[in-house]
């Protein structure tokens, strides 16, 4: 906290270079252009994460929910029944929105925002907003069961999406999973504290976990191919775990409607696309990647091949974890099949996603995704 | 150590190297001076690999350090991420106790300041202990303690070297040559 002493020296240093002290009556007479500020900023910034993610996960939900005899209401109550379900369903969500959520705190313009010292409640409610509108989807399926669960749901999901602490004390109460009209009050105090929590550290140096370690040129190469897929491509990661879930979602249906498919098979026709499309989804950032690592890789003499198996194991990597997820609603004999071919389908992709960025040619790029996606359908609907 | 014979190069139109010809012995450090755009930077990258020549030839070591005028470091890695990559590559044992870089390894490149990015590239073309080092305007961003660091470094190195910096030309070269423009 600063002494009056140094408050007085920072007026006083303020004053000497001509810059006017921010008006004290701001927070409170201009409440509205602080929203409207708030809107051109973080509000924007979150809309540009947010769409692509309510129309991917709404895809999927008409998928899901359209003409299979699954009702959100099931789901919901599912969810209350099974303990495991409930986190995972809530964990998954959290990984989807975070990255949309998190935008509102440190979008372009925010360091000003901050700097006019605005009121806190008219803040941190426009933030709460904000960060509720990346949920809607969340929020629509525990509306299923009525208002106040819709509500309790909306606010958990802020708490968690938006800082770790708000994270774990919403997962907390999940877990427990008490009568909504009792939790709703709780949930919204948390959402509150985490959004403002978000706020005051969204500008802070982070840790980050070390990705990239010495190791053969190749694992090195694609570590660092995995680290900007991870760090910077978050959106695209996720967007591929949505096409993969969806995937294992029409697998899961399929083999509902008809329980004499071996599971196996059906999960080498159903997931060809999916894994294709994720795979192809990652290869972007990898490929830049490699184009950003030029002058190393040339100054360093690093082999054509090696760059080729960097490729393969970076995008084989995120596929075949997200692969792996299908065990969570299918027998572990499917997620040793179904990651097996990821990682076939991966190296696939990886070379084609290397020779169309020698061409220069993203048309070429995504027809041949499309005939490698086929043909392994097509190979394993065969087997 | 390094030989480059009649190096030509065009950017376009504009002929940046015309014919030029140079040799630097072991043990010894060529500084490179000329005024902006006189192709001191192209030659390095030549050189370093990282662009081609259009006419001529460049025999040099198999391993070479190279570290460029505007360290080309991603901004969303660790130093240590980086220093680990380039030995990988370079199939040698990191470097993370020179130049003050111990205090950087866990920080992101993107959050360093333009002198440590440096500190970080120039540790990087020293990893393996090449028996070339080519480096770019090696002092550009660095501080007094860094500078003479890197001069000390250089002490008993083969270097080939682009410079303004004359009084840093002046202590580590043993030959200077000027490129015209």
């Amino acid at each position: 906290m600063r002494s009056d002493g140094a408050r007085q020296w920072s007026d006083r240093s303020r004053q000497a270079r001509g810059i006017a002290e921010p008006d004290a009556r701001l927070p409170t007479t201009m409440g509205f252009a602080l929203v409207r500020a708030l809107v051109t900023t973080s509000g924007r910034a979150v809309a540009m994460r947010a769409v692509p993610l309510v129309i991917a996960v709404g895809l999927v939900s008409a998928i899901v929910f359209g003409g299979h005899g699954v009702q959100a209401s099931m789901v919901v109550a599912m969810m209350h029944r099974v303990l495991g379900a409930r986190v995972a369903m809530f964990v998954a969500w959290v990984m989807l929105a975070s990255p949309a959520a998190l935008r509102a705190f440190d979008a372009p313009g925010t360091i000003t925002i901050r700097s006019l010292r605005p009121s806190r409640l008219a803040l941190h409610a426009t933030l709460l907003a904000f960060v509720a509108l990346v949920q809607l989807p969340w929020i629509a399926l525990a509306s299923s069961t009525g208002f106040v669960a819709g509500s309790c749901a909306a606010f958990l999901a802020c708490a968690a999406t938006t800082s770790l602490p708000g994270f774990v004390a919403a997962l907390a109460i999940v877990a427990i999973d008490p009568p909504a009209a009792i939790a709703v009050v709780p949930s919204l105090a948390i959402a509150l504290f985490s959004v403002r929590h978000a706020w005051r550290r969204a500008l802070d140096q982070r840790a980050s976990l070390r990705i990239v370690r010495r190791a053969p040129p190749a694992v090195s190469l694609a570590m660092t191919y995995v680290a900007r897929i991870v760090r910077v491509a978050r959106a695209r990661l996720n967007a591929a775990a949505i096409v993969v879930f969806a995937g294992e979602g029409a697998l899961a249906l399929t083999l509902r409607n008809d329980p004499d498919a071996r599971p196996a098979t059906r999960a080498l026709a159903v997931l060809a696309f999916p894994l294709a499309i994720a795979a192809a989804l990652l290869a972007a950032p990898a490929i830049e990647m490699e184009a950003r690592l030029r002058p190393l890789i040339r100054s360093t003499r690093t082999k054509t091949a090696t760059l080729a198996l960097a490729m393969i194991l970076a995008l084989a990597t995120p596929s075949s974890a997200l692969a792996a997820t299908a065990s969570v609603a299918l027998a572990p004999s499917v997620t040793i099949v179904s990651v097996a071919y990821a990682v076939l389908l991966a190296a696939v992709v990886a070379l084609w996603a290397r020779r169309a960025a020698r061409a220069r040619r993203s048309s070429t790029f995504i027809l041949g995704v499309a005939v490698i996606a086929t043909t392994f359908t097509i190979a394993g609907a065969a087997c | 150590m390094l030989k480059i014979r009649r190096l030509t190069k065009w950017f376009g139109s504009r002929r940046v190297l015309d014919d030029v010809s140079l040799d630097v012995g072991r043990g010894e450090r060529v500084v490179v001076l000329g005024e902006n755009g006189c192709g001191k930077s192209t030659l390095l990258q030549i050189v370093s690999g990282v662009i081609d020549a259009d006419e001529g030839d460049v025999r040099l070591p198999d391993s070479i350090g190279y570290a460029p005028e505007k360290p080309d470091i991603p901004d969303h890695l660790l130093a240590r991420e980086w220093l680990d990559l380039v030995a990988s590559l370079k199939r040698a044992r990191a470097i993370t106790n020179e130049l003050g870089v111990s205090e950087l390894l866990g920080r992101k490149v993107g959050a360093l300041s333009l002198g440590q990015r440096q500190r970080v590239s120039l540790v990087a073309a020293f990893t393996g202990e090449p028996p070339l080092l080519v480096l770019d305007e090696p002092t550009n961003a660095l501080d007094a303690a860094s500078r003479e660091a890197v001069i000390a470094r250089l002490r008993d190195a083969s270097a080939l070297i682009a410079t303004h910096d004359r009084d840093f030309a002046d202590r580590v070269a043993t030959r200077v040559i000027r490129l015209a423009a």
